[in-house]
């Protein structure tokens, strides 16, 4: 081990994950300031393997992405899912967006990671992130409201399902013969390559 | 109770000067040598305007900077400045990624 690895060590020992001029104290294990909610959103906003210009689907697979990494740095992560109210006579969740053509998308559900949030004041809130629709982390009822539908039903789920219905199956991946199987990061790759080529299609001869 | 803006200012301003102590404490105790109180204090506003965030990220970025010599308003090398000014690392991974090339240049020295 040379002595720079040392100093990390040692600085990861004696240092803590909250910022060191603010009067706020140290955050519990698993949780994150607003500033480094903020920089996590910024951060997956920016990603461009990620398709956040195609909100007509893929929210699993996005969902799935930032919960996975948020995790692997001890972040507890969950996720909030959204499910329409009657999406089969036309009761859709429904939000505005410049990146469809018909300038809205409608969806039978919705999901999202959430990660616990310390405030200036110590409490804790549970915060989702969410760049497909919002500008900032935001609570989840700030963004089911952004869904305009104010039958709809929100649960929140620890950050294993990768897909859950109304009636509350969970599956943890996308193989038909093994659904508990995460899916692997080929596959997770391969589902934004076919809803980028999905946006490319959507928007021929619109733009 | 309220606490003012100006109570919050001294609070935030107290709480930098106990990080810096431990931070010049760290040092010394790395290195057996003792850097100026003015230099880490300049150290800590660069890695503020790098975007910096925990006390694991400044106590990294002061520490790695003053065993490689940078005294502000002098700038940081070429190979820490390019790495702390990439918008699109995560701060995390700045520090990170500094701490790699000082291992490279380190091996490149023995």
């Amino acid at each position: 081990m040379s002595s720079f690895d040392q100093q990390q060590e040692a600085i990861k020992r004696q240092f803590s994950s909250a910022p060191p001029a603010s009067p706020v104290v140290s955050c519990p294990k698993g949780a994150l300031t607003e500033q480094e909610a903020k920089q996590w959103f910024d951060d997956f906003k920016h990603r461009e393997e990620i398709p956040w210009n195609y909100p007509n689907d893929c929210c699993y697979n996005r969902a799935h992405v930032m919960a996975r990494e948020l995790h692997a740095v001890g972040v507890d992560v969950g996720k909030v899912w959204n499910y329409a109210p009657s999406p089969n006579i036309g009761d859709f969740l429904r939000v505005a967006t410049p990146n469809d053509p018909k300038g809205y998308v409608e969806w039978g559900y919705h999901v999202a990671p959430t990660v616990p949030v310390t405030d200036p004041r110590g409490q804790i809130h549970r915060m989702v992130i969410d760049p497909s629709i919002a500008n900032t982390p935001i609570t989840p009822d700030q963004w089911k409201a952004l869904q305009g539908q104010p039958l709809s039903k929100l649960v929140a789920t620890n950050a294993s399902p990768y897909y859950r219905d109304q009636n509350g199956r969970a599956y943890a991946g996308v193989d038909p013969t093994n659904r508990q199987r995460p899916p692997t990061h080929e596959e997770v790759q391969a589902i934004f390559d076919r809803h980028r080529r999905a946006r490319a299609l959507n928007w021929i001869g619109k733009e | 109770m309220e606490i003012t803006a100006v109570q919050m200012a001294a609070l935030s301003e107290a709480r930098r000067k106990t990080f810096l102590l431990r931070v010049r404490q760290f040092i010394q105790a790395e290195t057996q040598r003792t850097p100026q109180e003015n230099v880490l204090a300049e150290l800590f506003d660069r890695a503020s305007r790098y975007g910096l965030v925990s006390e694991q990220q400044f106590a990294g970025y002061i520490a790695l900077a003053w065993q490689f010599g940078v005294v502000p308003p002098a700038s940081d090398p070429h190979w820490i400045a390019e790495v702390m000014g990439n918008p699109r690392l995560r701060p995390e991974a700045k520090v990170e990624a500094i701490f790699d090339r000082a291992r490279l240049l380190n091996k490149g020295r023995a």
